[in-house]
């Protein structure tokens, strides 16, 4: 059963990127843009590869006003018989702004469960549930497709550990 | 769209890697590559107390060296039996390096080689100021899909403490194992092994998730659980006490220090232990066990 979540979640990513990529900016609906060309949509969602959600995830987004966004990850997948989940809200501030480029910045927890199961018949095997944190800065472009590459620290109490992300979306 | 496709493949491919299985334990005169020993000229007389040590030496390229260092340390100096790792032999040297070890130390030894090198081989050793019977080999499974997979082997003897026969066994385990299959590669002699034991060993708990050859980060990297802690539980599981598991660190790399080397023991009293940090010598630290009997 966890296989087929796993799976149907993969299935899910791939089909939210292939959406993304085949739909045209500037089809849809009028777009709220400033004149300068800023988009104005506050809702977005994405699919992303490492980024915020462990190996790949999907997440939203909600701007809260010019310069503060909110964004949730999360991701499901397995990784030779061990599963993985994580959950990933975070607090991101734009710290430059032109146009239809944008960089920022985030922080936010990251709460990961992690089941593995045991080849053998005494040790029942492990499920564990730990809580990290993680900071970014990263580039958005916007413009209908939301495209974000990101440079982060993820952090737990084993250490830190230098990450990274890419990550696809659309707004509205 | 290569990250896209890693991802696809990790939806989709990446299910626990098939593990080719080992062998029995077999007496070491029946080792793939011969076996080299001396294991009874050195007896220092009845003890009623041990202290073990395991250490990765990596290649022990001067092991006159090695002895030196450890006959000047406080802890290492008073160890009974050292359980070795990553040892070689070459041809143009003459000897095997533990049996050169052995001698600056007046100690027994055995060696035996795991895999071939050029001109060489590569392999465990057992060190032991008590005289040490029963040595034997076990040919522990392999994973499929590891890219130049290497032999890897347990080493066991037994010795007499306070008229008690402790049979010592000693691993090196893959790198690129997920806990499952690292706790596959050892189970054939862990659930299998009678009281009194200690195993000891290079465990290769690093941090890292692997697909097939590849180390793939993911948060339990730094969230935990590590590798280290599950394998623990697992000799738990199966009786075993986990002494030494408060070490800290006993590998430095530049990827970061980890927990890979560790003692277990089953039915016997474990004391103090200690780790002996910065002896440059090997990208390990020795881990050593006081027992009372």
């Amino acid at each position: 059963m966890v296989d087929a979540l796993s799976r149907r979640l993969g299935l899910g990513v791939i089909a939210l990127a292939t959406v993304i990529c085949v739909s045209k900016p500037g089809r849809a609906s009028p777009n709220p843009t400033t004149p300068g060309g800023e988009s104005q949509r506050p809702h977005s969602v994405h699919a992303e590869y490492l980024g915020r959600g462990g190996l790949y995830g999907i997440g939203y987004s909600y701007n809260l006003d010019r310069y503060f966004m909110v964004t949730a990850v999360a991701s499901f997948y397995k990784l030779e018989g061990e599963y993985h989940a994580t959950a990933s809200p975070s607090l991101g501030y734009y710290l430059f702004r032109r146009s239809r480029h944008r960089i920022y910045s985030d922080l936010g927890p990251r709460y990961a469960m992690a089941h593995m199961s045991s080849p053998v018949p005494r040790w029942p095997g492990s499920t564990s549930h730990g809580l990290g944190g993680q900071i970014s800065v990263g580039y958005e472009y916007r413009n209908r497709v939301v495209i974000r590459n990101s440079l982060s620290v993820l952090f737990g109490k084993y250490g830190a550990t230098p990450w990274g992300g890419s990550s696809i979306g659309v707004e509205w | 769209m290569v990250r896209f496709a890693l991802a696809l493949l990790l939806v989709f491919g990446a299910c626990q890697v098939e593990m080719v299985p080992g062998s029995d334990w077999m007496d070491v005169s029946e080792a793939r590559l011969p076996a080299v020993h001396s294991l009874d000229l050195i007896d220092t007389g009845p003890v009623d107390a041990l202290r073990v040590a395991t250490y990765n030496v990596e290649f022990a390229p001067d092991p006159e060296l090695f002895a030196d260092t450890i006959l000047a340390d406080d802890d290492l100096s008073k160890v009974d039996v050292f359980l070795l790792q990553e040892i070689e032999s070459y041809r143009s040297e003459g000897v095997a390096r533990a049996q050169t070890m052995a001698a600056s130390l007046d100690m027994n030894f055995i060696y035996v080689p795991s895999n071939s090198e050029d001109g060489g081989d590569h392999g465990l050793a057992i060190l032991s100021s008590l005289p040490m019977s029963n040595p034997r080999v076990m040919y522990l499974p392999k994973s499929k899909r590891i890219i130049r997979p290497r032999n890897r082997i347990a080493l066991s003897v037994d010795i007499v403490v306070d008229a008690k026969v402790v049979t010592l066994a000693t691993v090196h385990l893959d790198v690129r194992l997920n806990i499952g299959n690292r706790i596959s590669q050892v189970h054939p002699f862990v659930s299998t092994a009678a009281a009194p034991m200690i195993i000891t060993g290079d465990y290769n708990t690093n941090p890292y998730h692997w697909s097939g050859s590849q180390p793939v980060l993911t948060e339990t990297t730094t969230i935990g659980p590590t590798q280290a802690e599950l394998f623990d539980e697992y000799f738990e599981a199966y009786g075993y006490l986990a002494p030494t598991k408060g070490s800290g660190p006993t590998q430095h790399s530049l990827a970061g220090d980890f927990r890979l080397d560790g003692i277990h023991t089953k039915g016997l009293s474990p004391g103090d232990y200690g780790v002996v940090r910065n002896l440059g010598i090997s990208d390990h630290d020795p881990v050593w066990l006081d027992l009372t009997f």
